[in-house]
Parts: C-alpha cells; sequence; structure tokens
C-alpha cells in the first residue's frame, strides 16, 4: 500500500494513517531504527514533539478538530512513534483508564524508586533539584504519626 | 509559539487562581513530588493508570500545547525523555507511553497543561496502544491540506532553531528546483514535449485536472512550462490566471502518489532521489502513451 507522506525531512517522516480512528489520524516517526526513547539523541525527541505539535495545530485549524491527542508510545515491542488524533466532542473515542488505588506505601515506593532513577541521590545537589525536601519530610512524618493513630484506634475499637 | 493577547492573558491569570496543579506547584498543597526545575515540575498522579504513573507539567500556567515558550517546550520534552527512562527502571517495566490531551474535547481534564508519563508492558490493557480503526480511502484532500502546512510550520521552526542536522530548505528556492524538474521530464518524455508543441492548451488542461499530475503542478504553474518549450504558443494559450477554469475532475483512475519534490544535499540521498525520478517519469510516461 503507498505510504501517504505528509511531511519529511532528514529524520523524519509524518504519514498519514489509512486505518485511523479518525481520518486525519498521522503518525510521527523517526527514519531509522529507534526501538525504544534511550536510544534517539534529546535533541530529535524535542523534534518530534515539534512536528507533532505543528501536526496538530494544522488538524485543529486546517481540518476543524475541536481537540488533539498525541501519543507516544515506545519500547514493550513498539519502536518509538508519536501518534497524533484529531478530536470532536462526542465522536465515541476515549482514552480513559480505571484509577488505581495504590496505597500510600506503594505511592512512596514508587516516588522513591522514579525519583532515584531520575536524579540519583548521590548527584543531586542540595538546592531546587532536591529529591525529597525537608517540608516532604515533615509531611511523611504527619503522616505517618496520624496512620499510626488510626491504627491504634482500629485495635481499640476491636477491643471488646 | 502562540503570541498571547491581552485578554488571553487576563483570562489564564483568573483560571490560575483556581488551578490546583499551580498551587500544587507553589507548595499551597501537598503532593509526591518526583522532579521540579526552574521551568518544569513532575509529580505522581493521584489516579493513576499503573504505579509510577507521572505528570510532567510545565510550572507556568499554560492551557494547552501551542501556548508553551520554546524553552519551556525543549526542557519539558528532554525532562520527558529521561522521565520515560525512570519510570520504565524505577517501576521494572518494558515500555512507556507519553499521553497527551489538548483541549476539553480529547480528555483534558486539567486546565493547567501536562503530559503524562505512563510505564507500560505488554499485557498491561492500557487504552494507549490500540490505535487503529476502520479502514479508509478518500484521504486527498485532507493529504494536501497537511502536506501543504505542515512542511512550511516545521521549516519556518527550523529557521529560527537552526539544526545541524537540518540543510535548511528555501520555499523560493524550492520552487524553482521543481520548474527545473518539470523540464527534465518532459525533456525525456517525447509523447509530453509532443503535446506540449501541438496542443499546448490540452496540456494546460491534463496539467491542472489531471490526477496524477496535478499534484506535479501544484507549486509551479503550467503555462511556465508551455512558455519554455513552446514560447510562440504564448499567444495562443489563455494567459496565466487569466479566466483559465478548472475542468472538472474525472477521477476514473486512482490517484497515485507522486514524491513531493526535494532538495536533498548529499550523495546518498541523490542517489535516492535518481530511483524516485524514475518512478516519476514512467507514471507520466505510461499517462501519454
Amino acid at each position: 500500500m503507498t505510504e501517504h507522506i505528509v511531511y519529511e525531512d532528514e529524520r523524519t517522516e509524518a504519514v498519514l494513517v489509512m486505518e485511523p480512528k479518525v481520518a486525519g489520524q498521522l503518525v510521527i516517526r523517526p527514519k531509522g531504527d529507534f526501538p525504544d526513547i534511550e536510544s534517539i539523541q534529546p535533541e530529535m525527541i524535542t523534534h518530534y514533539f515539534y512536528v507533532a505539535s505543528f501536526a496538530a495545530s494544522v488538524l485543529f485549524e486546517g481540518l476543524g478538530a475541536e481537540a488533539t491527542n498525541i501519543i507516544m508510545n515506545e519500547g514493550a515491542g513498539t519502536p518509538f512513534s508519536i501518534t497524533v488524533i484529531p478530536r470532536k466532542k462526542d465522536d465515541g473515542i476515549e482514552f480513559k483508564w480505571e484509577p488505581l488505588k495504590i496505597p500510600e506505601e506503594e505511592m512512596k515506593d514508587a516516588q522513591q524508586k522514579v525519583s532515584w532513577e531520575f536524579m540519583p541521590p548521590e548527584e543531586s545537589a542540595p538546592e531546587n533539584t532536591h529529591v525529597v525536601s525537608q517540608e516532604d519530610m515533615d509531611q511523611k512524618t504527619e503522616e505517618d504519626n496520624k496512620k499510626e493513630e488510626d491504627q491504634l484506634v482500629k485495635w481499640y475499637e476491636k477491643i471488646p | 509559539m502562540t503570541e498571547m493577547s491581552p485578554e488571553v492573558k487576563a483570562a489564564l491569570e483568573e483560571q490560575k487562581k483556581n488551578c490546583i496543579f499551580c498551587k500544587i506547584i507553589n507548595g499551597d498543597m501537598p503532593s509526591k513530588k518526583i522532579f521540579e526545575d526552574d521551568l518544569v515540575f513532575g509529580v505522581l498522579d493521584i489516579n493513576p493508570a499503573r504505579k509510577g504513573h507521572v505528570l510532567l507539567m510545565p510550572k507556568e500556567h499554560y492551557p494547552i500545547m501551542p501556548f508553551l515558550p520554546e524553552e519551556t517546550f525543549r526542557r519539558l520534552f528532554e525532562v520527558a525523555q529521561t522521565m520515560c527512562k525512570s519510570v520504565k527502571k524505577g517501576i521494572v517495566s518494558t515500555g512507556s507511553t507519553i499521553f497527551i490531551a489538548n483541549g476539553f474535547a480529547a480528555g483534558q481534564q486539567s486546565q493547567h497543561f501536562m503530559i503524562h508519563i505512563i510505564p507500560r508492558d505488554q499485557e498491561d490493557n492500557l487504552p494507549f496502544s490500540d490505535l487503529a480503526g476502520q479502514s479508509i480511502s478518500d484521504i486527498a484532500e485532507t493529504e494536501r491540506l497537511i502536506q501543504h502546512n505542515l512542511p512550511i510550520m516545521v521549516e519556518n521552526h527550523l529557521k529560527k532553531n537552526p539544526a545541524d542536522w537540518h540543510a535548511p530548505r528555501d520555499l523560493e528556492k524550492g520552487m524553482k528546483t521543481s520548474i527545473e524538474k518539470v523540464i527534465q521530464i518532459v525533456e525525456q518524455n517525447p509523447p509530453l514535449k509532443d503535446l506540449i508543441m501541438k496542443e499546448p492548451q490540452e496540456f494546460l488542461k491534463q496539467a491542472r485536472s489531471h490526477p496524477q499530475l496535478k499534484p506535479l503542478f501544484e507549486n509551479i504553474d503550467p503555462f511556465e512550462i508551455v512558455h519554455h518549450f513552446n514560447p510562440d504558443a504564448v499567444k495562443t494559450v489563455e494567459a496565466k490566471d487569466e479566466g483559465f477554469k478548472i475542468p472538472d475532475e474525472e477521477e476514473k483512475e486512482t490517484p497515485e502518489d507522486i514524491e513531493p519534490e526535494e532538495e536533498k544535499s548529499d550523495s546518498e540521498d541523490q542517489m535516492k532521489n535518481v530511483s524516485d525520478e524514475d518512478a516519476d517519469l514512467d507514471d507520466i510516461a505510461r499517462l501519454f502513451k
């Protein structure tokens, strides 16, 4: 099947999707094989999102879209690509998820793991790049105290 | 990217007062902060699709993506790339998704623009991977519209922000190259040249209406081609843009793609270009047999 290329430069191509959710949906992909986001130069990531953003503006101004979704997928078996989807009210498309109820402990665990991956604690500067601020620590202790208290209350309630 | 009028600025100031995320950024509301610098702020989503779901946003209040200034846009996506790596490593996942809702109809729930960064695995059943729908056939109009506007917008952006991998393309110069290329195509196609010499009017008609020829003359006036090969015919054919009516399109054939003309710089690209050109020539030659 012929590809419908709507934009092309040395590193990028934007192609109209022939089996879209909505007509006008397009995919922006790097030229070359990039299995995941790590293998792409940071400068190019920004460029791909610029192309996506301009494409969104064209769909908005030229095709009468009321809104747009921009979705990047990478890894998990999918090579890096960005999809732009023109949207209208009541178009029957939904990108909704059932919010998970994650216990506080797990949330704290996620916070620590992700921020440490982002900036390992030994590298983090004390000013403005802090991973966990003193304020956060205070808050945690307060929360923890409250939790302990709640736990105690529950225990007492169980006592006949 | 978009200039804000004073009215818009005033409306934004009003929005900011009630914006939960502005409060979180200012520290007036508690959050699970992941990252902060002078322009960008990242927190864990309290309604996550998966554990490790991060919201990354500009610290300044902008309602939609086109309002982001260059520097903020750049920083946001630089941080986003590292954040994708971090959620994957931190939560032990094989992939990630960046999800952006630009506008209410796309599911945007907050007036503070933000991007969702979500760790992904193949079997997680989140709605971001299956983006296919019904097959469509007639997108010629849409294609033309995007093909016309998107390159201009990106090229203008790259002109303001030169990139060392990109050879700037002058749209004016690009047009000249196209004329030369069309002349070359005609030279190599005697039947086509014949048509221009003997029936210039018919050539003009074809150039403006035939589904395969039309894209070739999107940026150039076929009249110039006639002028090049058959200057005498200028007197007999209708003058450029004067009452020339575009005949009704008879789309009996499926329009095939003709590669957009492009200036290529390095030799590898030039080689590729030659084969593209051959394909074009074949198409055109077939038309006039």
